[in-house]
């Protein structure tokens, strides 16, 4: 059978810009010659860490992108759900919407009239119909974003983690759209963060790591791989040549890890226990003010904390030429459970300069011991939520 | 059977025997792009994007039809009324008979909706970045739209120079019937610069300063407030590479049964034919490249 899906030697190069002005060599490879095949009517999840060419490789074959060098052949209608609600104007009626939004994604006129009570009746925004989607809640505008992208029944389907928002029943029942999708014999490419959605989705995953293919293969393989190389990474990293290191002339990053309560270097920690991470660069040229920031994403791919150094005595102070080691402390029952990556980043201002930007500097598991003194206490069931703090409750009680 | 990453990959060959109801994408490098019949095959799969930007783009416009309506009018109304004012008392140019005022309101109607929305449609790539990110469609759809939503004015302002035409003794013409087919060439016109604005914009933010000034300069480069008549003959020549040049001049010929130079018509009919080629050269080699450099 014709693969739906065939991509040989496919490769991204993006030129790394600095200021305003693109210098000739620097260019950074977001894809490294992917080979693959998906055949028609397989739902495939591509999984791998922040940064590592997922959504460039659903650009490229939804073709807002175009490869450096490679070739890929699609056979079929495409369709592609990227950001939802893309093309949504604020001012405009939430049907208006829908049949922008649907020749958007490549809708006749004919096939938008006939689907337009389905739509509606999927996304469940009835009687606001007509009122504009300024007015709409986000869960409403999500809704209605994803039923027009879910009703446009192309031969191939690309979707780029829209999932992570909305609330946890409309993201089932987008999952169960997808599925039924599949089904039909439809080719769906998933992007997620989210092992859960991608094995119950998926038949197969693929694996992209540093924009290279590491692994293809049935689902649950893949996804046990990706998540025990997770698992198995040591919480730190250190970066010992010079130029190779993320930064730039001014700054660069030698060191990054993540310790337990005891001091120790750990790949995963436990939700309940305070944790630090820790962090080394290299100033070569002073008088700068630097903001060195981390932020913490989970496993769907939901930015969870943001943070920088103001709580120290040198913030926003010019500094010296020198190595710099900060020492970041999280306080228990602060974070859910999961994989999470950590960004670090350091930025000037005025002008504003990223020195750098490291997507996954380090990874870690939270982990959560049930034993009554989390968040949780005695409840057992599933929490989605990104944070967990333990909050004060109290109660008070009249009989009847 | 799916290859594994361990396997060797087969060499990829075109299929030979492809579904036929299924369409095929090929996705390679830029400058191996579809052919011009296929590019435009695809524009016609996309018309209702088209009609609906351009719905979206008049809605949000005449959100208030009457002050949406009056300021199309004011638009060109109001230079012209300067220029009748001022202009016409200090240099009184012939018009070979018309009032000023007429005269260059039937300038102003065209060029106003030229400047317009060359203005708003060289932008749309820009303002649209996101969305060039987020989805594919065939990019040109964008200024094509911006143009097609300004062409209301256009339309406003024909009634408003008819009108006021026919209120200043200059009853309809037989060739009033041309006015359509100009008002469409000075359309394609503005899309034209526009498409070519907008790429050039896409690749490099200095572009949009730079507009506002092209446009002053073209103004005069086109015999807008003044007639064509008064320029030396071989300096005519020179401006009949403007397109416009030649499209105000015939608009204005059509309108009120003006002398009209053909050779003037004709060549800046040619020269419209090389700025499509230019344009279209330029927004076709840059075409795909429009998301990551917007």
């Amino acid at each position: 059978m014709t693969p739906a899906i065939s991509a040989r030697g496919l490769t991204k190069r993006f030129p790394i810009q600095r200021g305003s002005s693109t210098r000739g060599n620097d260019s950074f490879l977001a894809l490294d010659g992917l080979d693959f095949d998906i055949e028609p009517g397989q739902a495939v999840g591509i999984v791998g860490s922040n940064g590592a060419g997922k959504s460039t490789l659903l650009k490229i074959l939804a073709r807002i992108l175009p490869p450096t060098s490679g070739r890929a052949v699609l056979h079929g209608r495409v369709g592609s759900l990227l950001e939802a609600g893309a093309g949504f104007h604020p001012e405009l009626s939430g049907k208006d919407n829908i049949f922008l939004a649907g020749a958007l994604l490549g809708m006749k006129e004919g096939e938008i009239r006939r689907r337009l009570d389905e739509i509606v009746a999927f996304s469940g925004v009835g009687e606001f119909l007509d009122s504009p989607v300024k007015h709409y809640s986000s869960g409403m505008y999500m809704r209605l974003a994803f039923a027009v992208a879910a009703h446009i029944e192309p031969e191939i389907l690309l979707v780029d983690e829209v999932l992570a928002v909305g609330d946890a029943q409309f993201q089932k029942k987008c999952l169960e759209r997808m599925e039924s999708l599949s089904h039909n014999g439809q080719t769906v490419v998933f992007v997620s963060h989210s092992m859960q959605a991608v094995g119950r989705l998926c038949q197969r995953a693929l694996w992209i790591d540093r924009g290279k293919l590491r692994m293809q293969g049935p689902v649950a393989e893949v996804v046990a791989g990706y998540l025990k190389e997770g698992l198995a990474s040591t919480g730190e990293r250190i970066w010992p040549d010079g130029p190779h290191a993320p930064g730039d002339e001014y700054v660069r990053l030698r060191r990054v890890r993540v310790a337990g309560p005891d001091g120790q270097t750990a790949a995963s920690i436990n939700i309940g226990e305070d944790f630090s991470i820790e962090f080394s660069y290299d100033v070569a040229i002073g008088g700068m003010v630097l903001f060195p920031a981390l932020r913490i994403f989970n496993e769907w791919g939901t930015e969870t904390l943001w943070t920088t150094d103001s709580t120290s005595p040198q913030h926003g102070q010019p500094v010296a030429p020198g190595r710099y080691h900060y020492a970041v402390h999280f306080p228990k029952n602060l974070l859910s459970e999961g994989l999470m990556a950590v960004n670090l980043s350091i930025t000037s201002l005025c002008p504003t300069r990223v020195h750098l930007s490291e997507p996954d500097a380090v990874h870690f598991q939270a982990t959560e011991v049930i034993d009554g003194t989390t968040a949780r206490g005695e409840y057992t069931d599933a929490i989605t939520s990104v944070l967990r703090p333990l909050l004060n409750w109290s109660q008070s009680f009249d009989s009847l | 059977m799916t290859p594994t990453v361990t396997s060797p990959i087969a060499p990829l060959r075109r299929p030979l025997i492809a579904r036929k109801s299924l369409p095929v994408t090929i996705i390679e490098p830029t400058g191996r792009g579809i052919s011009l019949f296929a590019a435009l095959a695809e524009y016609a799969e996309y018309s209702a994007l088209l009609r609906y930007l351009t719905l979206r783009d008049l809605r949000l416009r005449f959100q208030s039809p009457l002050l949406g309506l009056v300021w199309v009018t004011l638009m060109p109304l109001l230079p012209a009324a300067i220029f009748a004012t001022i202009f016409a008392r200090i240099l009184q140019p012939s018009t070979g008979g018309v009032p000023y005022s007429l005269y260059a309101l039937a300038g102003f109607v065209p060029w106003t909706f030229f400047s317009t929305s060359v203005s708003t449609a060289s932008m749309t790539f820009v303002w649209n970045a996101n969305l060039l990110n987020k989805v594919y469609f065939p990019r040109a759809v964008l200024p094509a739209s911006a143009m097609l939503a300004s062409s209301a004015e256009l339309l406003a302002g024909l009634v408003l120079v008819c009108g006021y035409g026919i209120w200043r003794g200059y009853p309809p013409l037989l060739s009033w019937l041309w006015l359509p087919v100009l008002a469409l060439y000075v359309a394609l016109i503005a899309f034209l610069v526009s498409l070519g604005l907008a790429t050039a914009n896409a690749l490099n933010r200095n572009v949009k300063f730079a507009i506002p000034f092209l446009m002053q300069i073209w103004i005069y480069a086109t015999p807008v407030v003044y007639p064509i008549s008064i320029v030396a003959p071989r300096t005519r020549f020179i401006l009949a590479l403007n397109p416009l040049t030649g499209a105000l001049d015939a608009f204005r010929a059509a309108l009120l049964g003006t002398h009209m130079d053909r050779l003037l018509f004709l060549i800046s009919l040619a020269a419209t034919a090389v700025f499509a080629i230019a344009a279209i050269g330029v927004f076709r080699r840059y075409e795909a490249l429009l998301a990551e450099r917007v």
